[in-house]
């Protein structure tokens, strides 16, 4: 190879990292989204389904309560978030966020649907319990895309690896959301997530085995191991963070989103 | 025929998967600096969706996504000369080291650093520079470069070779 095929080909392989990649696209999507003249705009369940809620939190929370100053402040702030959230969210016109809802990582909206929606209807449930159960769904949502990106072909290693990190952000998050739920309530909701986990398990071994025939296998390898592997910390959550440890484990370089976070994050670069 | 709104858009997501790499690296290799090349690129897909959500029709993406591109990259020129912001050549003369900037080090497979390559490119002048990129690294045939400039084949071809006999010249510095 001569010297300036050397140099056309070094320049030739200079890229943007996977990283900057998915995050670039991310940006370029939602910008692309706010700025076209299609806004974004709740389905007719989803209003109705937010008026129930919005009611029932109304009632659980009368006004006398703002007459202590500090409960007052908090409501205010939380109130005008949500007048916000919602103003953006109706006013806009279209139908961005319903359209959003079926797509899968790679569409242009899918951005709208993760960052935009999803946050949203979470703010929606004002009930611990619901709250918890929406961050399980939200967690089984991108368990079903990385299904239906492999039936559809149009899975990436990109795309994976980014569902991936999806899926141990959302686990730590639903972790987090059902400390505050009484007993009984997180077994129960981490049974059904596990349920699912290992039908999503089974799915990509049948793959990988070639039991399932699919061009992309070559995509999932590896996949159904990490799967397992958030399986098992889910499993070891409740001894790995109990609440009395909280407390402790402050101020003692611990990253944000403790342990189990940053167990996920190695076992992940371990990979 | 006018596209149905979700087919552009699968048009669209398709053409960042596949020419977002490419199009960053021109940006890149034009200017000479890795964060602006990644906003130049940004903008580019932007301005194309912008235009293509308007209703307008595009042909071939990726000539459409290099013009804009190529646009872009102009109006940073005429800012700089205008405004305090450095040129790429004024910052290679001043003894700007491209080579410490932490992405730019790492030596590509062939042999030669990021750093490496933009600071030889950055040698020759435009519009040579531009040609030769366009033509030998983004690998555009000189039909698309002609389209993507706005100007005739032939004297796009001209440009290439010149812009070649350059790099040429500047290549075996780095024996």
């Amino acid at each position: 190879m001569s010297n300036l095929e050397k140099f056309l080909a070094s320049a030739k392989s200079v890229s943007l990292s996977d990283t900057e990649r998915i995050d670039m696209r991310d940006e370029i999507f939602s910008a692309s989204v706010a700025k076209s003249k299609v806004g974004i705009e709740l389905s007719r369940c989803e209003k109705r389904s937010f008026k129930k809620e919005l009611k029932r939190f109304m009632k659980m929370n009368p006004i006398e309560m703002i007459e202590q100053p500090f409960i007052g402040l908090f409501h205010l702030k939380f109130a005008a978030t949500f007048v916000i959230a919602a103003i953006v969210i109706t006013s806009a016109g279209g139908g961005v966020a319903y359209a959003a809802e079926d797509t899968l990582p790679g569409d242009l909206l899918y951005p709208v649907k993760v960052n935009v929606t999803e946050p949203f209807r979470e703010r929606m449930h004002f009930n611990k319990d619901t709250r918890a159960r929406w961050a399980e769904k939200r967690l089984k949502r991108r368990l079903s895309e990385a299904e239906a990106l492999l039936n559809r072909g149009e899975v990436t290693d990109e795309r994976m690896e980014w569902i991936q990190k999806r899926i141990a952000m959302h686990q730590t998050h639903l972790e987090k959301r059902m400390k505050s739920l009484p007993a009984g309530i997180p077994g129960e909701i981490r049974n059904c997530l596990e349920q699912r986990m290992q039908e999503h398990v089974d799915f990509l071994e049948k793959i990988e085995k070639g039991e399932i025939p699919m061009p992309m296998r070559d995509k999932v390898r590896g996949h159904a191991k990490k799967q397992r592997m958030h399986m098992q910390m889910m499993r070891q959550k409740p001894q790995m963070q109990h609440p009395r440890l909280k407390g402790r484990m402050k101020g003692r370089g611990m990253k944000k989103g403790g342990p189990f976070k940053e167990m996920i994050e190695k076992a992940h670069e371990n990979e | 025929m006018r596209m149905p709104h979700s087919s552009k858009e699968r048009r669209f997501t398709k053409a960042y998967d596949l020419y977002a790499d490419s199009i960053f690296r021109h940006c890149y290799f034009r200017i000479g600096d890795r964060e602006r090349g990644k906003e130049l690129m940004q903008d580019a897909f932007l301005k194309t969706w912008e235009y293509i959500a308007k209703g307008n029709e595009v042909e071939d993406m990726r000539a459409f996504l290099y013009r804009t591109a190529n646009n872009l990259i102009i109006d940073q020129y005429r800012r700089k000369a205008k405004r305090t912001e450095e040129s790429f050549e004024d910052m290679q003369e001043k003894g700007f080291d491209v080579a410490s900037e932490e992405d730019t080090t790492r030596e590509t497979e062939a042999g030669f650093t990021a750093a490496e390559v933009t600071q030889v490119l950055g040698k020759i002048e435009e519009p040579y520079r531009s040609a030769v990129i366009m033509r030998y690294i983004d690998e555009l045939s000189p039909k698309q470069i002609a389209s993507a400039l706005g100007e005739s084949v032939n004297v796009v071809s001209v440009r290439i070779n010149r812009g070649m006999k350059k790099l040429k010249s500047l290549i075996p510095s780095y024996e």
